[in-house]
């Protein structure tokens, strides 16, 4: 028997509107795909299968997700990249057709998604769009980092810079980081009070770094500016550094030396130096040279992998032209995960990815559930593991505070320390910062942690709220006739409004699952007095039985975590958000690592060798 | 004039008893700011606040009850039921505009519906639509603090400044496609150009003094206004010897970069010019960082707000008090439950009382500013006289997620042009812009026809008994 879900009166979740708006810049793939999947489904039993299931609210009246698959035809030749990926995008997750609809065979839908991935990859290979950014400036990290490691100072970026402006996800998308008077009053005045402290009595060990000769007459002091100023345009400038340049600051030098000391015309040199577009812009020349191109290229994976400019291998390695295959890219890029100050890795781009800047608690619990997962992360990297040890690994990092809360014994003292945790604890969907920042002060929330987990993990964020929706505080009590609720009681009730199932039964069971941990991700085994019951079904019709069944239907749809993934780390590393024209690149990212046993690794050299990142970014012409 | 760290440290008073750490109150540490060098009367300074989530008063039943705006039209209102009553030492200076709509900020597409948080503060200064986007290509209007700074912010050295509360990093907070920008800010120089938003009262004390100086002896000072200016200079040929190398859209980015700069040395020509007038003026203490409480918070703002006006060093300002979407618990209100959820209320009368606390808590931060301005003389009267404080926000009921009968109100009196002490109740369906077009002619910017969806300006004066 079959029947078709009502889907004009939100009975189906208009999900995905959030994905990618309709903008129109952007890239795509990194090399020709690797050969696509050979499917055996022609183009006729394509469109048939997406009439039969799809078009009946996909249609041009209900437009359901504003998406209509009426008349759709895959094999016109005007049929949209998009559209396809849309598609592509619904239907590898399994969340389309919604629950409660007509089905086909799982292996008819798999086949069908296989022929479009298929033809969005050889659409994709046809026209490579490496996409474009403009050159990225310092953001207030990368901004600290340097400094650090210019002339070893501490800083706070905080009290110097203005807040920078996210987009899809992170703080380092380059065209939406607008110039203001604001803004370059604030790199003024760091310059000048960052060149000030470095040189200040009683700052060895910045004096040290930057003081490199210390002349003993008149006669060697331009010499021994000339060195120190040196050495400060090569870190600063990253490479970029010409006579012109060396001239210029050697002017200031002689300025502030001509109205002082010494010192002064050195401050002076370094502070026109921290204000230079040099230092402060990632700028690429257009006119191309190999080692012009090598240049730019280790600082771009610098700032991806360090979120700093490039160490002394590197721009040897770029100066040599041995940055230039992709082995040699992949090479480069190996080593320097394997470095310390991969640490950005953990604690900007998986911090920003995983959203741990809404954990806001800043007790010393807080801060080491934050510090847990950065730890846990580092370890991977450090490791290579496979990125779906995030989901699915037993090993962290507590002290002891963290580990009282979660219930381990025998972990002493504020350091950190390598913990097999036990299997309730798996994964970051074990960890107190993801369940303290989805949960709502004293109660959890399984709507926000479904949410973080569609977003977050999969990919497939939900729409937000409709207007008029009562939160679940107000909507239902939490006792019915005397007897006490629980928080997915209370949320079951919320769900039988049929203006909020249509979604909702889609976001609330992962969170379901987690309803074992406590809104600060201690253990019980009892809510508001209700025994826990952790069990629900995921959109896909899968039984999830508490967070051991959530881990096991993400391993199910690994594809579209590990997807998800590539594109958090491929926006990071751009500079850019991506769009539909870049899913060829990231499919055949997650192809290849697929092959090497998704180590981190092998994302990041899929990344970096890939066309988006390796092509200088491109100008329209006006 | 120069100005020299000569005023007495009210942090150094403090560490002195072993006090705990307090924020030192900039107003008191400026005795010699005060300069009024011109015998014209100065042009009307405007600050113009945002705060989100609508007011309780907007939903029906807050209506009813007169949450937001009093029963009585006219001049003889009753504040006690509202949340303005915090403010009613100050009720002679008050213009409270009520029963006006944001339009522009409601939903034009299906796509667009359920986006009201993320786009309506890009509406409050601006009054435009905000086009459906998450890139770099942003569109609203140019706002109404950034339309008078273009017309008198010319003879400060700073011609505006922008400042908020809250921080701007929550995750997935614009996954909404719309762009960050129209949620983190308030001030758009242009339709194109939302302006950042400082949070850390340092870098606002930064912006402020480091043009003017840090304190220093004033050889050294001079001195230093002389290194950069001649590094930025440098920075206009450094600047365009590299544009050689880069494609069309970064030669642009980098000419942007050249303006600005330019902006910045017009700024330092205006200190010197002040510099150069001879007398010493003190500046004060710099504050540390971000206070956690929030009225310490709002309070050191509006600490550096009045320091700023009084040594003319800025004469607009646009602040914004919260962020959309914010759970930010405030204890001082009486209120114990987040922002956000709180402002759901679900139309239930005990839930709009609730949130009503939160109104009435916001709101009466107002009074600490409304108080100092009220202290400060300026030209021939106050500074309150002088200038125009705008509250409000471009949400309504927020229950709803609509943006009819928005809060707003207006407090000074623009030099005279501005009576105050009146609740204008506007016909039902008139935009705010209205209002805020009457606004920018009491500022004696007489000459502009249309502001966002205006239809007329509103007579801030008057107020028509019949539409009551």
């Amino acid at each position: 028997m079959t029947f078709r879900v009502a889907c004009a009166i939100g009975g189906v979740c208009l999900m995905g509107a959030g994905v990618w708006a309709e903008q129109p810049a952007a890239p795509a793939p990194a090399r020709a795909p690797a050969a696509a999947p050979q499917t055996k489904m022609t183009d006729a039993a394509q469109n048939a299968l997406v009439d039969t299931y799809c078009a009946t609210c996909h249609d041009t009246i209900t437009k359901s997700g504003d998406l209509v698959l009426e008349r759709f035809n895959v094999s016109s030749p005007l049929i949209s990249a998009e559209l396809i990926e849309k598609m592509i995008r619904k239907l590898r997750a399994g969340q389309m057709p919604p629950g409660g609809a007509e089905r086909p065979e799982p292996e008819e839908i798999a086949a069908l998604v296989d022929a479009l991935e298929a033809r969005a990859d050889a659409m994709g290979a046809r026209a490579v769009d490496p996409g474009e950014r403009p050159f990225p400036r310092l953001n207030r990290a990368e901004y600290a980092r340097v400094v650090k490691d210019l002339v070893g100072v501490d800083i706070d970026p905080a009290a110097i810079l203005p807040p920078d402006t996210a987009s899809g996800g992170f703080d380092n998308i380059a065209d939406v980081q607008a110039v203001s008077p604001a803004l370059i009053t604030a790199y003024l005045r760091g310059a000048s009070t960052i060149s000030r402290a470095a040189l200040a009595p009683g700052a060895a060990a910045s004096r040290g770094k930057i003081l490199t000769c210390s002349p003993r007459t008149a006669a060697e002091e331009a010499k021994c500016a000339e060195a120190i100023v040196g050495r400060l345009m090569s870190v600063a400038y990253r490479g970029a550094a010409t006579p012109e340049d060396a001239a210029d600051a050697l002017g200031f030098y002689q300025r502030g030396r001509a109205r002082g000391t010494f010192e002064d015309g050195i401050q002076l040199a370094l502070q026109s130096i921290l204000v230079s577009p040099r230092f402060l812009f990632r700028l690429e020349p257009a006119t191309a040279s190999r080692e012009r191109d090598d240049v730019a290229l280790a600082s771009r994976l610098s700032f991806f992998l360090w979120s700093r400019g490039p160490d002394e291998t590197l721009m040897a390695a770029a100066r040599r032209g041995a940055l230039h295959t992709p082995a040699e890219l992949a090479a480069a890029a190996r080593r320097m995960i394997a470095d310390p100050r991969a640490e950005a890795l953990s604690t900007r781009f998986a911090a920003q990815w995983l959203r741990l800047q809404d954990l806001k608690d800043s007790s010393p619990l807080g801060l080491a559930m934050r510090r847990e997962t950065e730890l846990v992360i580092a370890d991977l990297i450090r490791r290579d593991g496979s990125v779906m040890e995030l989901i699915t690994s037993n090993r962290s990092f507590l002290n002891e505070r963290l580990a009282t809360h979660y219930g381990i014994p025998n972990v002493r003292g504020e350091a950190f320390r390598a913990v097999t945790l036990p299997d309730n604890r798996r994964g970051l969907l074990g960890q107190g910062s993801i369940l303290t920042l989805t949960s709502l002060g004293t109660r959890t929330s399984p709507v926000l942690r479904g949410k973080w987990v569609l977003d977050v993990l999969l990919g497939t964020p939900p729409p937000p709220p409709p207007p008029n929706v009562p939160a679940l505080d107000e909507s239902v009590k939490a006792e019915r006739n005397g007897a006490p609720l629980s928080t997915r009681q209370r949320v079951e009730e919320h769900r039988k409004n049929p203006s909020c199932s249509g979604c909702h039964r889609v976001i609330d069971p992962p969170g379901m699952t987690l309803e074992n941990f406590g809104p600060t991700g201690a253990w019980r085994a009892e809510d508001n007095g209700v025994a826990i019951d952790p069990a629900a079904d995921l959109y896909d019709g899968r039984r999830m039985d508490g967070a051991a069944g959530l881990r096991a239907a993400l391993v199910v749809h690994q594809d579209m975590v590990l997807r998800n993934f590539t594109q958090q780390l491929l926006t990071y590393a751009l500079g850019r958000r991506v769009s539909y024209k870049d899913m060829p690149a990231v499919r055949a990212i997650v192809r290849a690592a697929a092959a090497d046993n998704n180590r981190f690794s092998a994302f990041v050299a899929g990344v970096v060798t890939s066309a988006a990142f390796r092509s200088a970014s491109p100008q329209k012409e006006p | 004039m120069f100005i020299t760290r000569k005023s007495l440290s009210r942090r150094a008073v403090l560490r002195g008893l072993g006090a705990a750490v307090a924020l030192p109150a900039l107003d008191a540490m400026t005795p010699a700011m005060a300069f009024g060098r011109t015998t014209a009367r100065p042009a009307p300074r405007l600050i113009c606040i945002e705060m989100v989530h609508g007011a309780a008063g907007s939903s029906a039943l807050g209506a009813e009850r007169h949450l937001w705006a009093p029963e009585a039209i006219g001049r003889e209102f009753d504040l006690t039921p509202t949340s303005l009553n915090g403010l009613a030492a100050f009720r002679e200076h008050l213009t409270i505009v009520s029963n006006t709509d944001v339009a522009c900020a409601e939903p034009y597409t299906a796509r667009e519906i359920g986006g009201d948080h993320f786009r309506s503060s890009a509406v409050y200064l601006t009054q435009a639509h905000p086009k459906l986007t998450d890139g770099a290509d942003v569109e609203a209007g140019t706002s109404l603090d950034q339309i008078y700074a273009s017309r008198v912010g010319r003879d400060s050295p700073i011609p505006s400044m922008q400042m908020c509360i809250e921080d701007v990093d929550q995750g997935g907070a614009c996954g909404f496609p719309y762009a960050c920008a129209y949620t983190d800010s308030i001030s758009w120089a242009s339709p194109t150009q939302p302006l950042p938003m400082i949070r850390n009262p340092r870098v606002v004390f930064d912006e402020m003094f480091g043009v003017l100086g840090s304190g220093e002896a004033p050889e050294q000072q001079r001195a230093r206004l002389a290194d950069d200016r001649s590094i930025l200079d440098w920075l206009g040929t450094a600047i365009g010897r590299l544009s050689r190398d880069l494609g069309a859209a970064d030669r642009r980015r980098l000419a942007d970069y050249l303006d600005n700069i330019r902006e910045i040395e017009r700024r330092l020509q205006a200190v010197e010019a002040f510099n150069r007038s001879g007398e010493t003026r003190a500046l004060p203490t710099a504050p540390a960082g971000v206070p956690d409480s929030f009225t310490e918070h709002v309070r050191l703002m509006f600490d550096l707000q009045l320091v700023a006006l009084r040594s003319d060093i800025t004469r607009v300002f646009a602040f914004k008090l919260g962020r959309d979407n914010s759970n930010r618990v405030y204890p001082e209100s009486g209120c114990t439950g987040a922002f956000h959820p709180t402002s759901h209320h679900s139309g239930k009368i005990e839930k709009i009382l609730d949130f009503a606390k939160l109104n009435h808590f916001h709101v009466s931060q107002l009074a600490y500013l409304l108080e100092r301005m009220r202290d400060t003389p300026d030209h021939d009267g106050t500074l309150l006289d002088n200038s125009v404080v705008l509250y409000g926000s471009p949400m309504g009921d927020s229950n709803l997620h609509n943006h009819k009968r928005v809060p707003f109100l207006i407090a000074g009196h623009a030099g005279g042009r501005i009576t105050g002490g009146l609740h204008i109740k506007a016909p039902a369906g008139t935009p705010l812009a209205n209002a805020m077009l009457g606004v920018l002619h009491a500022l004696g910017a007489d000459d502009v026809g249309q502001f966002g969806d205006s239809e007329a300006a509103l007579d801030l004066n008057s107020f028509n008994p019949r539409s009551a």
